[in-house]
């Protein structure tokens, strides 16, 4: 899953090497967090916040077959 | 002191009228007020002259004055009818009434000017209403024939531009090396999203030079499709980014589940044509919820040649919303509707 996010993080912002994602693991809940450069903050986030939602619908629905909850941070 | 009736266009004019006439400022003069007359609509519908009547007394002037209105007043006190002592002074006084009236119609015009502008702004914007409608309701179907006409505007570059879109396109394609550049970069992207969310899938790949299309076959589809296809395009959204990241043209990226877009488009225009039919009955607009740009666009397209309603998007981003209003000018079959039609189809 965190290959996954990292994966398409990659390849939408201008510095893939910036990026970095920190797995918290809970009992149901995991939570990623997303860490990239400054100037990539906006790329991830996108217009209205759409590649965050895109990415965030993607990841539901990887760990709905994964039967547990993900939630998607981005940490500025 | 004796009663004696002015009129006048308004009070104001009939307090002249009456101090021209007897000789007197107008500090002088006493009256009652009759009526206040109306200007009626536009000044020739239910005019109604002001009157008022004058109480004058009789004071010491000037000899010559003295006789002047000693005879009028005699004239009063032995009954003959003031209505005739009138008229006589007015034929005294003429070359100073008309005077007066010059002056008023002056004001009268200055006051009709002001109206029959917005009337000729009203006839431009719209023709087939102007001579029905009263003086009040004026203002009000302006302004919407107005707003409605920038609507259309919108609408109609709207959906020129998602027509324009291909032939634009096709004026500045990419290369054909390009274009496999891209296919390959969506295809990866793609083939590993899809890994963690389903086995078992057949990717098969449909490009031209300004579409990608990618058609998923097998697996578990309805994991793909997901809550109102909310997955789908989540999945098609990413691909899009991720393939038109490094281009600078725009390249359109679809991606398909077992026809899945396919049903939802027939889906769309089955709505589409009974919302339509829904508001060109009621006259009511009706609102179609926020929803992507392609489908909106859909909508866009297939009530584009149907008549007696357009189509408008509202809102920002995502709670942009697709309304269908009723066209206003099919009310009436009138030449206006030919220019309706000219409108839209420029």
């Amino acid at each position: 899953m965190k290959n996954l996010i990292e994966y398409i993080v990659k390849a939408l912002v201008d510095n893939p090497d910036q990026v970095e994602i920190s797995v918290i693991e809970g009992k149901e809940t995991m939570v990623l967090e997303l860490k990239v450069a400054k100037e990539d903050i906006g790329k991830v986030i996108g217009k209205q916040g759409r590649n965050a939602k895109a990415l965030r619908t993607i990841l539901d629905a990887v760990s709905a077959k994964a039967r547990k909850r993900s939630v998607l941070e981005i940490i500025e | 002191m004796a009663g004696l009736e002015f009129e006048g266009k308004t009070v104001k004019d009939a307090i002249e009228n009456a101090c021209s006439k007897l000789n007197i400022s107008q500090r002088e003069l006493k009256y009652d007020i009759i009526s206040n007359g109306s200007t009626g609509i536009f000044g020739f519908v239910g005019v109604k002259k002001a009157k008022i009547r004058v109480y004058y007394h009789k004071k010491p002037e000037s000899s010559s004055k003295r006789n002047e209105h000693q005879g009028t007043s005699d004239s009063f006190s032995s009954g003959i009818d003031p209505r005739e002592v009138i008229s006589l002074v007015d034929e005294a006084f003429s070359d100073l009434r008309e005077e007066t009236l010059l002056q008023k119609d002056t004001r009268e015009e200055k006051k009709q000017k002001s109206q029959p502008k917005k009337q000729t702004h009203f006839t431009s914007a719209d023709q087939d209403k102007d001579e029905s409608i009263d003086s009040k309701a004026l203002p009000a179907p302006t302004e919407k024939e107005v707003k409605s006409v920038d609507i259309k505007d919108d609408t109609s570059l709207e959906s020129e531009s998602f027509e324009e879109e291909k032939p634009s396109a096709s004026e500045t394609f990419l290369t054909d090396e390009m274009v496999d550049n891209c296919a390959d970069l969506g295809l990866t992207a793609l083939k590993k999203i899809l890994e963690y969310l389903t086995d078992d899938v057949q990717i098969t790949l449909e490009k031209t030079h300004d579409k990608l299309l990618f058609r998923i076959e097998g697996g578990n589809s309805s994991m793909l499709i997901g809550k109102r296809g909310q997955n789908l395009e989540a999945i098609q959204y990413i691909i899009d980014k991720i393939v038109n990241k490094n281009i600078t043209k725009h390249i359109r990226v679809q991606v398909d589940v077992a026809g899945y877009t396919e049903k939802r488009k027939e889906n769309l225009i089955k709505m589409a044509e009974r919302l339509a039919q829904k508001t060109k009955r009621t006259g009511k607009p009706s609102t179609v919820g926020p929803m992507n740009a392609q489908d909106r666009r859909i909508i866009h397209i297939t009530l584009k040649n149907f008549r007696g309603v357009r189509t408008q998007s509202i809102g920002e981003g995502y709670y942009r919303k697709l309304m269908i209003f009723p066209k206003q000018a099919n009310r009436k079959k009138t030449p206006s509707d030919v220019t309706e039609s000219e409108n839209t189809s420029i």
